[in-house]
């Protein structure tokens, strides 16, 4: 009887093993999650930096060129307009003079960063695992 | 005040003179025994009619017990629970959309399966099998302790999951999600239960 129980838990545990990294994915793909959440946390970043420009000052030409603004929290300290895996830099458009938009390439579909906490439901996504982040700079001023 | 070792050697003693059970019991609970005292004391020696008379098997306490069922008890305790996370957080995924942190908990979650479930398996393996060579092991004290703990957490989890239905049910909470995470509760508390309720039996025939 009691043998029956030990199969049966080994079966339940390897059940939920084999479950719970079908689901989620090996360690590449928890990689690949991580480094996505930190394109998302970039992209947050360079919104709050670009919202904090002047609204009598046009928006910047391009990211290298903005200015950190000392009031806003950001995510990472050492904020770069380039992706730190690919090395390709965040597409930064000027829409107009107040208005802009930054793009990052997730590796994975941007669905799957729900997962991390780190997808906004103001970021668009686009095809090609594209996800944009629209602002208008100063916009509370 | 006498101790309970001087009323074991008191009882031999009047075993060893002949004495009848009767006897002792009536002399002992005349000088202050309570019934249970008297009766545990006379339940020590065999009652096979042969001088000196017979000690009874006592439970056994070893460091050695203690080190082994704590650890595998911890195993259980902790494999348990993560499992019942690892399924939960399966089922979660599988009802909504989107289950913030639930990927985190699951990789934990089977983190900890891989290391503790193989191990509490080859612990409760070669704990049976020293058992069946050796049944007196069986009076171990520390295991029995241990295994009525498992009894004990594994029937408080299902009355706690019990009432957490009525409450579901009386809020109107009761949907097909609650109910598959709530099975997944009974099915391994369920389990425990039972597995460790057929080894008491099986240690404990009378």
């Amino acid at each position: 009887m009691n043998r029956l129980f030990l199969v049966g838990f080994c079966a339940l545990i390897a059940a939920a093993i084999g479950g719970g990294l079908w689901v989620v994915g090996g360690p590449h793909h928890a990689r690949l999650m991580t480094q996505d959440a930190d394109r998302l946390a970039a992209l947050v970043d360079w919104q709050n930096r670009l919202r904090c420009v002047d609204r009598s000052d046009a928006l910047p030409a391009s990211l290298a060129a903005a200015k950190a603004c000392p009031d806003t929290v950001v995510l990472h300290d050492d904020l770069s307009p380039y992706d730190a895996i690919t090395g390709e830099p965040y597409v930064y458009t000027r829409l107009s003079d107040h208005e802009f938009e930054v793009c990052a390439s997730l590796a994975l579909d941007p669905q799957e960063a729900w997962e991390t906490g780190r997808l906004r439901a103001d970021m668009e996504l686009r095809a090609g695992n594209v996800v944009c982040l629209a602002g208008t700079s100063a916009p509370d001023r | 005040m006498a101790s309970r070792d001087e009323l074991r050697i008191f009882v031999r003693d009047a075993l060893v003179a002949g004495k009848a059970r009767g006897e002792i019991s009536t002399v002992l609970t005349g000088a202050g025994w309570s019934a249970s005292e008297v009766h545990d004391a006379l339940n020590a020696w065999d009652e096979t009619p042969f001088s000196p008379p017979i000690p009874r098997p006592v439970a056994t306490v070893s460091a050695r017990d203690f080190f082994v069922y704590a650890l595998t008890f911890g195993l259980l305790l902790i494999g348990a629970f993560n499992l019942v996370l690892v399924l939960q957080a399966l089922v979660d995924l599988a009802f909504a959309e989107e289950s913030y942190g639930a990927t985190d908990l699951i990789r934990w979650g089977v983190s900890v399966l891989i290391v503790t479930a193989p191990l509490y398996l080859w612990l409760t393996l070669r704990e049976r099998r020293k058992l069946a060579e050796d049944p007196a092991l069986y009076r171990s004290a520390i295991r029995k302790w241990l295994t009525y703990l498992a009894l004990l957490f594994a029937a408080m989890t299902l009355l706690v999951v019990l009432i957490a239905t009525v409450y579901a049910l009386l809020t109107g909470d009761l949907t097909g999600q609650f109910i598959a995470k709530a099975l997944i509760v009974v099915v391994v508390a369920g389990g425990i239960f039972l597995f460790y309720f057929n080894d008491i039996r099986r240690g404990d025939p009378q």
